[in-house]
């Protein structure tokens, strides 16, 4: 998992918990990167659910809402530091449509070695959109709060449906997004 | 304490952290780096390949057109600008077949220019080629088209009609050798009949007007004779049927012999004629004699022709190579007037004259062109460079062999006809003649076989030579001042002491001759001007051997079981009439087989009917053949 997840986290964890949350968390998670994360590196997805479970037994979240709360976070983040990826873009379903083909081709661009998750989409009609993920890391929270960022940057008021077709390990869920006008 | 324990593990993740991004960064910089390394590697090589495959496709000589699907030009190389003569930005953009035409015109199609034979249109009018189109698919994204390579066969066209054009020349040639070689025997016939008619008519007796007639009529036929031998060698020459006929030759007499007969015309002029031998250890060569003489002959002619004042000068040398092969360098040089420059390169053609050639009306032309086929055909070439004012010089080399074996030796001295000198020692001879020169050429082809010799200058003379020194021959020139011949074999014959010395006449083939008066003298013999060596020997010979031997009799060198024909008398009359009848009717063929029919028994005469045939002396024949209105 690249470095960003996790020094985006710590910083949401600063801002939200605390500096000294973040700190507990780190040193009960016993990490072997000893908690010092930089963007461009790659750690452990182990690493990220340690933090997440320990910052779940400090903050008295689930893991679940933790994860959700963390992707509409970062989604914020990116659409600041990566405006540029969302110009072309006028609604969530159509950024939705293209990440797989616009986003992620961006994203290994600079991170060539980068492991992300795949999207198959289609769009039911104006107001539904079918979206895939596969994903063998199984974070489907974390895309749906992505999702739920998305739809807030552009303003769209969308209800997320979720299915899992993996047989309950998480690693295929198809989201049905309705758009409420 | 325990926010600044926190700080300071913060700061310390802070600081790892910024550490392992560094690291990743120059991680990140040195394969930057190598990546940049093998793009540039990678554009280099494609640079290479770029400019390896430009220069491929500058250098072709062919005109290369690269077409779009449609046969626009989209791109030319160099040879194709050069070819057409238009620029680069005429030509792209041009249809291909707008350039090319056909004679029967209209465009043509690319997909029908495969190969093909037409005209290309260039600056300059329009140029043969040969047009070659392949379809190509570069496979890489970009449109296909065709590649088409125009060949300039400007140089094939020209060397195809150059060789057609030298086919019918040369066939064109032949038939005229052929026609030449048909045509100078039918002219030969009448000519025959003029030559000798007039030689007939200049024996008879004759107005002073009409001998100046006859002259001129005489003379005219003898140019004409000439010309046509010269028209039929050259025509022989150009069939190549000119064939060598090799003997053993002394080639310092020849040239001295040669060198002599052009001492009249010479002696005219005032001009000196030197002959240079170069070869005293080489006296005899094995070559044709004939033609040998003859680009002498013809050199000395054109060099006496030619020069005015100061000297002729004759050379020849032999250079030995192996094997008994030697080159003969002969060189003919004079201090005329010169040829001009532009003239020296034209000389050897038939047919071409120097302007002072032409303006002497002289000549056919022929003269050069025939020696240095001559030349050529012995295996050697003729060149000539000359001064304006200075004078001339022609000179050749050819091909001979050297003959070594000294029996051989001494039969080149002797023309063939082998000769016991002992015999003849004590034979005397008297050489009357009031020509130096001509004494000479006698005393030097006599005197090495042996004979004693004297030699006097007229009759008179020659009557007290002959009471006193006793000659057993005498060699008698006719026309002479003081005395001349007629009177001094009468004195000689009359005389008991002297009537058996054998008189031989030795006289000019000039028609003014008095055959009659000839024989009416009393002279045993006679002996025609200018004679062969072979000629005088057995005209000699026949009476040496009453001389000498009287026990051996008369009989001819060769050993022959029918009896020698010597005289007249013992050849049938029958065919003295019918000889004589062909001599009047110009039949020479007739005549020619009637002499080989007493070639066997009769050799001597037939040789001397032969020689007389040749040089168409009518009136002697008729002489010799006992005409009885002469």
């Amino acid at each position: 998992m690249k470095g960003i997840v996790f020094t985006e986290l710590l910083d949401m964890v600063d801002e939200l918990f605390g500096e000294e949350v973040t700190e507990k968390i780190i040193s009960d998670s016993e990490l072997s990167s000893g908690g010092a994360y930089t963007a461009v590196s790659t750690y452990e997805h182990a690493e990220l659910v340690r933090l997440v479970a320990s910052l779940s037994r400090e903050s008295g979240l689930s893991p679940e809402e933790l994860y959700k709360a963390y992707g509409k976070h970062l989604f914020g983040v990116f659409s600041r530091d990566y405006g540029f990826l969302l110009t072309d873009m006028s609604e969530t379903f159509s950024f939705l449509s293209n990440i797989e083909d616009y986003i992620h081709v961006e994203v290994r661009k600079l991170y060539p070695d980068a492991e992300l998750p795949t999207f198959s989409h289609s769009l039911i009609d104006e107001t539904h959109l079918e979206l895939e993920y596969r994903s063998r890391r199984a974070m489907g929270d974390f895309a749906e709060g992505l999702m739920m960022g998305c739809a807030e940057y552009f303003g769209d008021n969308i209800v997320i449906l979720r299915r899992d077709l993996s047989n309950g390990d998480g690693t295929c869920i198809q989201f049905t997004l309705e758009k409420v006008l | 304490m325990a926010s600044e324990d926190f700080l300071r593990r913060r700061l310390e993740r802070e600081r790892k952290a910024r550490k392992e991004a560094e690291r990743l960064l120059e991680e990140r910089s040195r394969e930057l780096y190598y990546i940049n390394q093998a793009l540039e590697h990678s554009r280099d090589d494609t640079i290479r390949a770029k400019v390896y495959l430009d220069n491929i496709i500058a250098s072709m000589n062919d005109a290369l057109f690269v077409l779009t699907e449609e046969g626009t030009i989209k791109s030319v190389n160099r040879s194709a600008t050069q070819l057409t003569g238009f620029g680069v930005g005429t030509l792209e953009g041009t249809r291909m077949g707008h350039l090319l035409y056909r004679s029967e015109g209209g465009e043509i199609n690319v997909q029908d220019m495969e190969s093909l034979d037409v005209d290309i249109e260039t600056r300059h009018g329009n140029v043969p080629v040969l047009v070659s189109t392949a379809p190509f698919y570069p496979g890489s994204g970009e449109e296909g088209g065709y590649v088409c390579v125009v060949k300039d066969m400007r140089e094939r066209v020209a060397a195809k009609r150059l060789e057609t054009e030298r086919d019918v020349a040369k066939s064109e040639n032949q038939a005229k050798s052929v026609f030449l070689a048909n045509m100078s025997h039918e002219i030969r016939t009448p000519l025959n009949a003029i030559i000798g008619f007039s030689q007939l008519l200049q024996a008879s007796p004759l107005s002073d007007q009409e001998r100046e007639y006859v002259d001129t009529i005489s003379q005219s036929g003898e140019a004409l004779l000439t010309l046509i031998n010269d028209i039929l060698e050259m025509s022989k020459i150009e069939a190549g049927r000119l064939e060598l006929s090799l003997s053993v030759v002394d080639l310092r007499g020849m040239l001295d012999k040669l060198c002599r007969s052009f001492e009249p015309q010479t002696q005219r002029k005032n001009l000196q004629l030197h002959l240079q031998y170069d070869s005293p250890s080489v006296p005899c060569v094995q070559t044709d004699e004939g033609k040998l003489r003859q680009v002498f002959a013809n050199l000395i002619n054109n060099a006496v022709k030619f020069t005015e004042r100061g000297e002729v000068v004759v050379s020849a040398r032999i250079e030995q190579g192996a094997r008994g092969r030697a080159t003969l360098h002969g060189e003919v040089r004079d201090t005329g007037s010169g040829i001009g420059e532009h003239e020296l390169s034209t000389l050897f053609e038939p047919f071409v004259q120097t302007e002072s050639g032409r303006e002497s009306q002289r000549g056919t032309g022929l003269g050069l062109a025939i020696s240095r086929n001559i030349v050529q055909l012995m295996g050697g070439d003729i060149a000539v460079s000359s001064t304006i004012g200075k004078g001339t010089s022609f000179y050749f080399h050819l091909n001979v062999e050297i003959a070594a074996e000294s029996g051989v030796e001494r039969n080149c001295r002797s023309d063939s006809t082998v000769v016991d000198t002992s015999e003849y020692n004590g034979v005397r001879i008297l050489i009357v003649d009031d020509n130096g020169a001509n004494r000479l050429l006698l005393w030097d082809l006599l005197e090495p076989l042996g004979f004693q010799l004297h030699e006097v200058a007229n009759g008179e003379d020659a009557v007290l030579v002959c009471d006193s020194w006793h000659p057993h021959i005498i060699l008698m020139d006719m026309a002479m001042p003081v005395m001349d011949g007629y009177e001094a074999t009468r004195r000689i014959k009359s005389k008991p002491d002297s009537r058996d010395t054998v008189v031989i006449a030795v006289t000019a083939s000039a028609f003014q001759e008095d055959y009659q008066q000839i024989l009416e003298s009393g002279v045993d013999d006679f002996l025609a001007k200018p004679f062969t060596r072979e000629q005088l020997f057995e005209t000699l010979r026949g009476h040496l051997d009453e001389t000498t031997h009287a026990a051996r009799g008369k009989r001819s060198v060769e050993p022959l079981d029918a009896p020698a024909l010597t005289s007249l008398d013992e050849v049938p009359d029958r065919l003295l009439d019918e000889m004589r009848d062909a001599v009047k009717g110009g039949h020479i063929e007739r005549l020619t087989s009637l002499v080989d029919s007493i070639r066997g028994a009769a050799p001597a005469f037939a040789s001397t009917l032969d020689q007389l045939a040749k040089e168409f002396d009518y009136a002697k024949m008729l002489a010799i053949l006992g005409d009885p209105d002469e």
